[in-house]
């Protein structure tokens, strides 16, 4: 009689948890409409090679660089580890986490993040670190990136933040229950849309140009990791004409790499060198570049990579070249669908549609 | 801390888990300092005036036992009978009394000066300054609970002084009744011979009174979540905004709000008992199906109990056996007649307990207002009762079922209709009720209207969803059993998801959590 | 017994019965006395900008149709979408927006002309004297930014060498 009613309560309480996380894959946003980046994160554990060198930042990060790109034309191996509004605390993080998988010879940094010490707006928090494995670097990083309103609880548990998505479930809920599609390119957002950039508004002032303590004391946790690992550090700041990257900041970061012996490439000052044509290579006015700018910008990265930071060129192995041939097929593939549908359109479905829109 | 956050879930569980590892004589203390950190939660500040309340009822009501006490011993001592003793018992009483107003001034006094000070000034202002605003004002934050526990403290002050229950000698004993956690937010106020002797019992573990208890909780928070904080965006816009929302948003307006504040109510005291209950302590009712109320008689009777049986006890019949209102029948019965005399003292004692009443629940003459009003159905239908009771024996059809529904309908809407006054001044209340009867037009049905208030269809489809659970509860009620035992009393597998059911509509359609902030409003993208 | 208790009880309740109906007249012609001190006017400051006044958090729809046509209009996605930030350049200053629950609200003014003054009567160019004058003590500074805060609005000073060289007014995020 005990047996029957303890295996009573095990068997409600299996239910009761399949239930529980049944419905937390239901209600979890899947994040495969108009917002993909929510899926960033996750899809690097899908990797299954090594790669030399690592990414890490926020939109500037990856979208203006082009892993397809570096390994078609220099063999380079690498993967971007970036999210919406990534945070410098998250990059930390991000990168401590994928050294438990990796070991890169030259992680690359995006430092626009520096503006930003704290989040603004709490859905970018979710969308980079709900796809991190829970380790310790993940509850750390949840730790250090919280916003005000924001429990611990609710990253374990995803339902308590996202139940009230019961509202409006969609078809795409059901598809990708337990699954997700891929939606970048080793980290790269592709977008094969042209918007050209035309005027900006006036550069504002700011009364202090200092970058913040927090944005500082993660930049020195990176730059300790990578001397710990052994692993070569370059500063890196994309070619975006807004929002304004102020000689104040530039300043502050050339400092900075010429204190600690660090290479700092600003794409800022070779425009005419990668050769970019803003009413081309760009998607959305000049703040991002689109697939053709951020091949360029890999086509300049490439030779610093390998002559500069001696990263190898690994093309002649067999079993590299057949990920990355695969990689490419899917890059060029995508590549060509929006081409043609921009061509047609003269705009991309998948990322048209209004700030309140739903999604698509 | 609120109680619907996760800090309190978290809190209930390790104390939870103290609470029943520890040996019974451990238990009351821990009790004690879970309450202390609970109100310490709040700000720290706050607690300087629990504790002066505490302390000062705790001190005088221990004076007036000594003073009793005393007393008798000198009466045997002297060897008192008769007239003599009659003198001195007297002697003593009118001292006793002394100290017992002073206890009351001081803590009425510290409630009224830092809930009342504003309203005070405002007044001082309209009076003196033409109510220009511009006067001055306090910026004090009221301390968590003051309204009920200086209630409650009081109410013990009272009840030693009339000898109906012994002072507790033990500070700290005393002081886990003024401030137990789950009861000082917003009651049940309980009386010291109901509540004490359990706080500081030893307990073992009972997973029965467990269950009970968090169910009850899970109940509470439905009700809150799901109902309660749902509608208030809707009831927010339709109250502040009462000249765009005429005629048949008047009676949705009325009835979202009574949801509302029952919901939120109810569900609030329904996590606090439960949350008492876990540790096996049974806190007062509160509520007992008000709206099965068939008058707003008995909807009192129904509907904040403790706070009603608090003024009944302490307010109610001693204003109306006091000199005071003595003196004002004997008037009315010389100038008014028989009749004004004997209704003198019941009138006299109703308008202070329905004053008190309605300033008790805001620091405004709208609550006064409301308060009056209230007093003045009541009076209004006791003084009709006889000529009603001959309407009813008269009328068969009265006895029915239809008409017993058609009377806790009216309730129902008396309610709501005095509630006006809370918000809004007479002019108004009275266009509302012109509103309400003649002001339907065709136009109020329009979908954009209807949207306009915040909620989607699916949100209103659960708030009625669960409207319509709670008043099948109601129903389930009327004989008396409780709902929570008829469901511990169901087969395994039913029980179980009776109540992961509901678990899982807390969960999922509860409204809480980010996914409810208004700036917020591109989450829907993904 | 009658005689002077009678009479001071009699007073009393009519004093009482006096003071109890006060209330009501003036309750009823809408006063409520509670709320007065809770009713104090949000005071930001205001750009204004021809007829029209500017108002930090306010809804920017009515006040760009008020404006008329821009010169340009910059409009900034941030990154995955999670709102649109809008410049409508006028002439003299710029305006920005920053969408806050479906609604465009007004986040920033920005003078960009000498020309252009302040409510108040400031202008680029002023020496910074002028700024206390204008506006009081009630700064903090900051590397030469004078910033007042009213309300939920900011307004920032900017000089160099005590030239007022960019005046900013700014929402203040709760």
């Amino acid at each position: 009689m005990r047996g029957k009613k303890l295996g009573g309560v095990l068997l409600a309480a299996a239910v009761a948890a399949a239930g529980l996380w049944g419905l937390t894959c239901l209600l979890v946003p899947k994040y495969t409409g108009r917002v993909v980046e929510g899926n960033f994160t996750a899809e690097y554990y899908r990797e299954e090679s090594p790669h030399d060198v690592l990414i890490l930042g926020d939109c500037e990060a990856y979208e203006n660089i082009s892993p397809v790109t570096l390994w078609r034309e220099y063999g380079i191996t690498s993967y971007i580890r970036g999210n919406a509004q990534q945070l410098m605390s998250q990059s930390y993080y991000l990168l401590k986490d994928a050294l438990r998988e990796e070991k890169p010879e030259t992680v690359i940094l995006s430092i626009s993040a520096m503006q930003q010490a704290e989040q603004s707006n709490e859905t970018y928090n979710r969308m980079t670190l709900d796809g991190m494995r829970w380790s310790r670097e993940k509850l750390e990083a949840i730790l250090a990136s919280r916003m005000e309103g924001e429990h611990l609880i609710e990253y374990v548990f995803p339902l308590l933040r996202f139940h009230s998505r019961w509202a409006e479930l969609g078809g795409e809920d059901l598809t990708w229950f337990a699954d997700r599609p891929l939606v970048t390119h080793s980290g790269y957002y592709m977008r094969a849309d042209v918007r050209p950039a035309g005027t900006f508004p006036a550069e504002r002032r700011r009364s202090n140009y200092e970058f913040e303590e927090k944005a500082y004391e993660y930049l020195d946790r990176i730059r300790e990791l990578c001397e710990e690992e052994g692993i070569a550090l370059i500063l890196f700041k994309a070619p975006s004409l807004y929002p304004v990257w102020y000689d104040q900041w530039d300043m502050q970061i050339e400092e900075y790499a010429k204190a600690y012996g660090l290479a700092y490439l600003n794409a800022l000052e070779e425009i005419d060198v990668i050769g970019i044509d803003f009413s081309e290579d760009t998607y959305d006015g000049g703040l991002h570049m689109n697939v053709y700018g951020a091949e360029k910008v890999s086509r300049w990265l490439g030779p610093v990579l390998q002559k500069q930071f001696g990263v190898p060129d690994r093309r002649g192995d067999a079993a590299l070249s057949a990920v990355w041939e695969a990689k490419a097929a899917r890059y060029d593939a995508e590549k060509q669908s929006q081409e043609e549908e921009f061509a047609r359109l003269g705009y991309l479905t998948r990322f048209s549609g209004d700030e309140t829109g739903a999604s698509d | 801390m609120l109680l619907v956050s996760y800090e309190f879930l978290f809190f209930l569980a390790v104390l939870l888990a103290l609470y029943y590892l520890l040996p019974g004589r451990f238990q009351w203390p821990l009790l004690l300092a879970a309450s202390v950190l609970f109100y310490l939660s709040g700000g720290a500040f706050a607690i300087v005036f629990l504790i002066t309340t505490t302390v000062t009822t705790w001190f005088l009501a221990l004076r007036l036992e000594a003073m009793t006490e005393r007393a008798a011993a000198r009466v045997k001592e002297l060897g008192l009978s008769g007239g003599e003793k009659r003198a001195f018992q007297a002697a003593v009483k009118q001292k006793k009394k002394r100290v017992l107003i002073a206890g009351l001034i001081l803590n009425f006094g510290l409630l009224a000066v830092l809930k009342y000070t504003n309203f005070f000034l405002g007044n001082v202002d309209v009076l003196f300054f033409g109510g220009s605003g511009e006067g001055p004002y306090v910026d004090w934050l009221l301390p968590l609970g003051i309204s009920y526990y200086t209630f409650q403290a009081t109410g013990y002050l009272i009840d030693v002084y009339h000898k109906k229950i012994h002072a507790q000698k033990n500070l700290a004993r005393y002081a886990l009744f003024v401030s137990f956690f789950p009861q000082i937010v917003q009651g049940p106020i309980s009386r010291f011979d109901e509540l004490a002797a359990q706080l500081t019992e030893s307990r073992r573990f009972d997973w029965l009174t467990i269950r009970l208890g968090l169910m009850r909780m899970l109940w509470g928070f439905f009700k809150k979540l799901v109902a309660a904080d749902r509608i208030a965006p809707a009831v927010a816009v339709i109250v502040q905004n009462p000249d765009q929302y005429q005629g048949i948003y008047v009676w949705i307006g009325m009835f979202a709000y009574m949801l509302q504040m029952f919901a939120d109510f109810t569900g609030g005291i329904d996590i606090v008992i439960g949350a008492a209950q876990l540790f096996g302590i049974r806190l007062p009712e509160n509520f007992n199906r008000p709206f099965s109320s068939r008058s707003l008689a008995e909807f009192w009777r129904r509907w904040h109990m403790t706070l009603m049986r608090w003024l009944r006890e302490y307010i109610f019949f001693p204003v109306s056996t006091s000199r005071a209102s003595q003196k004002l029948s004997g008037a009315a019965r010389r100038f008014l007649g028989k009749g004004a005399g004997r209704r003198a003292p019941l009138y006299f004692a109703s308008v202070t307990v329905w004053l008190i009443t309605g300033i008790w629940h805001g620091a405004s003459w709208n609550f006064v207002a409301w308060g009056l009003a209230n007093c003045a159905v009541l009076l209004i239908s006791q003084e009709c009762s006889p000529l009603y009771r001959r309407f009813c024996s008269r009328f068969a059809w009265t006895a029915s079922r239809g008409y017993a529904a058609f009377e806790v309908a009216r309730t129902y809407l008396v309610f709501c209709m005095i509630e006006m006054f809370e918000y809004y001044s007479f002019d108004v209340v009275f266009s509302m009720f012109g509103s309400m009867f003649f002001g339907i037009r065709p136009w109020q049905f329009s979908g954009e209207l209807a949207a306009s208030l915040g909620l989607s269809a699916a949100d209103w489809i659960v708030v009625g969803l669960s409207a319509l659970l709670m008043f099948a509860v109601g129903l389930a009620q009327r004989d008396g059993r409780s709902v929570r035992e008829r469901i511990f009393a169901l087969p395994g597998w039913q029980r179980f998801f009776v109540i992961y059911g509901l678990f899982l509509a807390v969960l999922v359609l509860g409204v809480y959590g980010q996914g409810y902030d208004a700036s917020q409003f591109i989450y829907n993208q993904f | 017994m009658r005689g002077i208790r009678g009479k001071v009880v009699a007073a009393a309740l009519v004093a009482t019965a006096a003071l109890a109906a006060t209330p009501v007249p003036a309750y009823a012609w809408g006063f409520s006395f509670g709320a007065k001190a809770e009713e104090k006017a949000e005071e930001s400051y205001v750009f204004r900008s021809g007829e029209t006044d500017i108002v930090m958090g306010g809804d920017s729809a009515p006040v760009v149709r008020a404006l008329g046509t821009p010169l340009d209009t910059f409009e900034a996605d941030s990154c995955a979408y999670q709102g649109k930030d809008k410049i409508y350049s006028y002439s003299g200053f710029e305006l920005g927006t920053h969408p806050d629950g479906g609604v465009d609200v007004i986040s920033s003014v920005y003078v960009l002309d000498p020309a252009v003054s302040t409510p108040e009567g400031l202008q680029l160019g002023d020496p910074k004297s002028e700024i206390t004058k204008l506006y009081g003590k009630g700064y903090t500074l900051e590397n030469g930014v004078y910033r007042y805060v009213k309300g939920s609005s900011e307004l920032a000073i900017y000089t160099t060498g005590g030239i007022v060289d960019a005046i900013e007014y700014t929402a203040i995020a709760e």
